[in-house]
């Protein structure tokens, strides 16, 4: 049974559109656990823009962890001056597909403005 | 804790969080603060500047959502309403020739407020009766009011005393039937009756 099922969390369709920040903490998670500052700077690099607000960032990370789509972990075993007090957090099994049913609806979004000729069209990434 | 003027003053800001999320989050918050305020340094003093600005625009934001979002729907519903009622006693005030009518609708609103929100009913006192002074006062400041005293603006402050001393009594009053309401409804509900 996946985290999802077993917390009985409600279908990840109804939770989308995500705002910009949920969206941009999402990504940032989605590679793997952090702590805030790197969240942060992830989101900021992810979002090409300003980065968002240490109080934009616990405000939604908090909305977040009550909604079941990131919850804390313990993260790496570190040895430096902040070892054991950092507070990480991880994507969950609900909020990865929460964020894949968002990524799906961009994906539409942008094939209709590709339709009606407002997107350009995907370039062929060399490999 | 050795944290610099710059932290010790966004700690500071934090209490606009409420108290629950500052006790969860505020070391976070301060530490990621100072994070990025290091970085943000390091780019030159106007991106300095530009944080700063920016970390505390995102901190009234975020604090009034967080507050927002953590009212119960009690809060949602009578806040709105505490204000409609202290307007309401305002216009009284001022068209009203005897001032026995303001403080009935003062005690009556008051009494509703409280006996519906019960808990903290001396907030819906507090927002119920700073309208009128303060409209006394502006309306003073346009010109509207009557004449002046040696004290203008400080004789019309002082309305807000025996304004909030009604409201006060009207919405405990409200608190404490909707109590003794509670506590007459217990027994019958649940639980066995003494023999």
């Amino acid at each position: 049974m996946s985290e999802a099922q077993s917390t009985g969390n409600p279908d990840p369709a109804g939770l989308v559109p995500l705002t910009p920040a949920v969206l941009a903490i999402l990504l940032a998670l989605a590679d793997g656990e952090k702590h805030g500052y790197a969240i942060m700077q992830a989101a900021a690099a992810a979002g090409g823009g300003a980065p968002m607000g240490p109080g934009t960032l616990y405000g939604s990370l908090d909305r977040m962890l009550r909604a079941r789509l990131v919850a804390e972990s313990d993260g790496p075993d570190e040895t430096g001056g902040h070892a054991g007090s950092r507070r990480y957090y991880r994507l969950t099994e609900f909020g990865r597909r929460v964020l894949q049913a968002e990524i799906r609806r961009l994906e539409q979004t942008l094939a209709l403005a590709r339709r009606k000729k407002l997107a350009g069209r995907r370039r062929a990434v060399a490999s | 804790m050795n944290e610099d003027p710059a932290a010790r003053l966004y700690r500071l800001g934090l209490r606009a969080f409420s108290r629950e999320f500052r006790e969860r989050y505020a070391d976070e918050l301060v530490r990621v603060f100072g994070e990025a305020r290091r970085a943000a340094r390091r780019a030159g003093p106007w991106a300095a500047l530009k944080y700063q600005a920016r970390v505390w625009v995102d901190l009234a934001v975020s604090a009034g959502h967080e507050r927002f979002s953590s009212m119960n729907r009690t809060t949602i519903v009578l806040a709105p309403a505490a204000v409609a009622c202290g307007l309401l006693a305002t216009w009284v005030d001022f068209h009203a020739t005897e001032v026995q009518a303001t403080l009935l609708v003062f005690l009556v609103t008051s009494f509703i407020l409280g006996f519906a929100g019960p808990k903290g009913a001396w907030r819906w006192a507090l927002v119920v009766a700073v309208w009128l002074p303060a409209a006394q006062m502006l309306a003073f400041a346009l010109r509207h009011a009557g004449p002046a005293s040696a004290h203008p603006y400080w004789s019309r402050l002082a309305i807000l005393l025996p304004a909030l001393g009604a409201c006060l009594l009207g919405a405990y009053a409200g608190a404490l039937v909707r109590l003794l309401f509670r506590g007459a409804a217990r027994p019958t509900g649940a639980g066995p009756t003494p023999e």
